[in-house]
């Protein structure tokens, strides 16, 4: 019996510290093996394997001549799953993200490697598509001596659109109204759309707008103002967008829309926006703050075949025009963990990727996805919408693409049939409306010093708590702006405005030597 | 087991000559208990493993944590950290927010289970009773994902079950329970006991099931009603599990649930919604303050350390049984 136990026992021990320990190393990396991150959206249909291995990974392998493996990462939790994964010392050896502030992040946190040498060693493709496209650099740029941390491709023109408005043009006609283009005619279309029933129900069951998530975002843009991050620069003296005087009209904005029942007040507790989308899709609501794409228009159209929509580049105010958010010229920042093991066999594959890699990635193979239109040389879908999607996913392994886009594409690979040509037209004729407006921003990105962090802790939870006291009415407009200022001298906003003043008067002139802001009209042209 | 008679020693306890264990040698009693001790040995390398040596990583606090220089390799800091966070205002709210919610749960959401339990106990139909327990058990298991969704939708101003009741019924105009600073906090709680109450009978009604029966059959010869019964002999036999359970909830004091608060959090109540936990995954994992918060977290702890310490303390002081 004693034996027994103690054979236990030491078993037991054995087991519990060998685990320990082996979970401590992994395994020796192969020579040429290269880890890529990639975003998780759930898109693999089970029948294609996983994300880490399916076909076209295999593909990839073996066109690209790279020993690649994946690491999936949630799409909306980079950098939730990364900072642990970095401090654990799991990381990828190659990761991206659409957001320069999230690389700022790790490079500040040394995890990035610098990658001027090795592009100028290795590369041959990227390397001369950087060359050719100098508008990307300053955004490649990190730290105080300017290395590049970080590649990238620059977005074709239907990423580079972003945020849209849209209003019902059938609401408008039924009441007589013209589209809203200045902040006055809004607001009139906005009572219009609350007090005069234009769904004709015969009660008040209408709100004025939904928020298909961007809301604030384009209240930000449209006054030019209440961005917790964006700082603007007049005459080279730059200032944050919650210090400038046109703070006043976007706080009014707000207090009307809630005084007047422009919006439903429940919108604070719908943080998935799906209660907005459900007035939305029926026909409860006038306007839609959202993306460029047709906001879920198949269904509105189900629910009330009478409904059209018309999309609106800019509501104007008396601090001038401005667009809804475009993006910056970078589609997807890729960089290099700062130990990473095999460099040369990353730049292949991103060489590859830029070479010919993506095009099959997005477009699948000629013939069997696609064909290719003859007087235009565009890439047509061959295959339905889904089995598009079914094969969507494969369009997250491109981290690079120097992808051009043609709004003929819409028209060329719509289906021949009335509402998905319809579509098709109000796709493009959004997206030029989109592009139609610049949306302004003077800084090629915005800073990110630690004490400038430090600052945005402490006030921007104090601006949340005015901005909402002024949205219930128990502020004026006036006196809200009072209070913004007051607490943003009083919590040291002075000393970081220098900083960034400091920062901006660094980096202006670098700026000024590319041409980083790009006329999105021109690239419609080419 | 020759040598037992050679163990024993007389003591004097209480002025008489006693026949007690003679204490063997350390190194004695180590080697006959070898197989046990190693029996004992995994459980103490998963504490020293999971539990102490992560314990080292709480310097980065005093640190400039970067990731790439790893905790030993950061720069000292000093106490900038702890200074920046006394001179926050913002730390002053979340503390403040985090123990008002933890007094109201003390007050409110730890006895529910206690009544819940004597309730349970009470209940004459065995059926019935063991009906209601597995229905009050479900909450338990519903993620509070799926709780805030239902939380949200039954209390909706213009839809919620709640206020079509309020209105048609009694005619009070819809509230918005979870954009109202005061209900909402009422709503927190609430939404703590239907998820937990249940569930926390367990341990009271598993400590009525060993209080000695005869004790009630001597109360109701003596006349005893329910009520007296409840007073005089379940709540008294149930003294020991509550003062237990107290102590461990007093040592989560300053920590909120951090999916409950986070999933029932929205703009309008962040004045009193924003608690400890939540501010260190904004500014913390989404943030990459990790020295900041990390001292943000070692406060925490050391506000609990103290309070299950003094908890205990004050158990005692009152004649019951603490937790060490």
């Amino acid at each position: 019996m004693r034996r027994i136990i103690a054979l236990t026992a030491i078993t037991m021990l054995i087991v519990s510290t060998v685990s320990v320990f082996a979970a401590g190393r992994g395994e020796a990396a192969r020579d040429d093996a290269v880890s890529v991150m990639v975003f998780e959206r759930g898109q693999v249909p089970s029948h294609r394997g996983t994300l880490q291995e399916n076909q076209w990974v295999d593909w990839m392998r073996e066109q690209s001549g790279v020993n690649l493996s994946f690491v999936p990462v949630p799409r909306w939790e980079v950098l939730q799953t990364l900072n642990p994964m970095f401090a654990a010392g799991t990381a990828p050896d190659v990761i991206s993200d659409f957001s320069r502030d999230n690389i700022a992040s790790f490079h500040a946190q040394g995890v990035l490697a610098p990658l001027d040498d090795w592009i100028e060693q290795y590369s041959t493709s990227l390397r001369q598509y950087l060359a050719d496209n100098p508008t990307l650099d300053p955004f490649l740029r990190f730290g105080e001596d300017g290395q590049k941390f970080a590649v990238a491709t620059m977005r074709p023109l239907d990423t580079l659109a972003n945020h849209l408005l849209w209003v019902r043009q059938d609401w408008l006609d039924e009441l007589g109204l013209d589209v809203p283009r200045t902040e006055e005619e809004f607001f009139a279309v906005a009572d219009a759309f609350v007090t005069q029933d234009p769904n004709r129900t015969g009660t008040n069951d209408t709100f004025a707008f939904v928020d298909g998530h961007p809301l604030e975002g384009m209240i930000h843009a449209m006054y030019m103002a209440g961005s917790n991050s964006i700082w603007f620069v007049d005459d080279r003296e730059i200032y944050h967008s919650r210090t400038s005087e046109r703070l006043v009209d976007y706080f009014r904005f707000y207090q009307l829309a809630n005084e007047r029942g422009w919006i439903d007040p429940e919108l604070i507790t719908d943080r998935q926006f799906d209660r907005q989308n459900q007035l939305w899709v029926t026909g409860r609501a006038g306007m839609y703050f959202g993306q460029w794409g047709p906001p879920r228009f198949s269904e509105l159209r189900a629910n009330d075949p009478n409904a059209r929509l018309t999309p609106i580049g800019a509501i104007s105010t008396r601090h001038g025009t401005n667009g809804w958010f475009q993006e910056p010229p970078p589609e997807r920042f890729v960089a290099f963990r700062h130990d990473i093991p095999n460099p040369q066999a990353a730049i292949q594959y991103l060489d590859w990727l830029v070479d010919e890699g993506w095009f099959n990635l997005v477009y699948g193979f000629e013939g069997e996805q696609h064909g290719i239109d003859e007087a235009t040389g565009i890439p047509v879908w061959r295959i339905s919408s889904d089995e598009r999607r079914d094969l969507m996913f494969t369009g997250d392994y491109v981290i690079l693409r120097p992808a051009r886009f043609h709004p003929e594409q819409f028209i060329l690979g719509a289906p021949d049939d009335p509402f998905e040509q319809e579509l098709a037209q109000l796709r493009t004729d959004a997206l030029v409306e989109q592009i139609s407006f610049r949306f302004r921003r003077d800084t090629p990105m915005n800073p990110t010093m630690p004490e400038l962090l430090t600052f945005y802790d402490e006030f921007n939870p104090v601006f949340d708590d005015i901005q909402f006291e002024v949205s219930m009415g128990r502020l004026t407009p006036e006196a809200a702006y009072r209070q913004v200022q007051s607490e943003w001298n009083r919590l040291g906003g002075p000393r970081v405005q220098a900083m960034v003043q400091d920062w901006f008067d660094q980096n202006q002139s670098v700026w000024a030597s590319v041409d980083w802001q790009i006329d999105l009209l021109s690239l419609l042209e080419q | 087991m020759s040598t037992r008679s050679g163990e024993l020693n007389t003591v004097i306890i209480d002025g008489a000559p006693v026949l007690r264990p003679r204490k063997l040698p350390l190194k004695t009693r180590l080697y006959r208990d070898r197989y046990l001790l190693m029996l004992l040995l995994p459980v103490l390398v998963f504490y020293v493993i999971f539990r102490y040596v992560p314990m080292y990583g709480l310097v980065i606090a005093f640190k400039d944590f970067r990731l790439v220089d790893g905790i030993l390799g950061s720069q000292w800091a000093g106490l900038t950290h702890i200074e920046r966070m006394f001179r926050s205002e913002h730390f002053f709210r979340i503390v403040r927010n985090t123990v008002l919610l933890n007094v109201y749960q003390l007050l409110f959401q730890f006895p529910a289970p206690i009544v819940l339990a004597i309730l349970i106990n009470e209940m004459r139909s065995k059926t019935l009773k063991r009906g209601v327990q597995s229905l009050l058990y479900v909450p338990h298991f519903i993620s509070w994902v799926v709780m805030g969704g239902i939380i949200i939708t039954i209390l909706s101003p213009s839809t919620g079950i709640v206020n079509r009741i309020l209105t048609q019924n009694f005619g009070i105009r819809p509230i918005f329970f979870l954009a109202d600073r005061t209900w909402w906090v009422i709503v927190f709680i609430f939404s703590g006991i239907w998820k937990s109450a249940g569930w926390g009978t367990i341990l009271y009604l598993a400590a009525i099931t060993n209080i000695d029966p005869q004790l009630y059959e001597a109360a109701i010869i003596d006349g005893a009603g329910k009520f007296r019964q409840i007073w005089h002999i379940t709540l008294p036999g149930l003294s020991t599990t509550i003062g237990i359970l107290l102590i461990l909830n007093v040592g989560g004091f300053m920590e909120v649930n951090f999916e409950q608060i986070f999933i029932l959090q929205n703009q309008a109540v962040m004045r009193v919604a924003d608690v400890i936990p939540t501010f260190v995954y904004r500014a913390g994992l989404l943030g990459a303050q990790f020295s900041y918060t990390t001292a943000v977290g070692f406060f925490q702890s050391i506000v609990g350390l103290i309070l299950i310490w003094s908890t205990n303390r004050i158990i005692k002081a009152l004649g019951g049984s603490g937790l060490f």
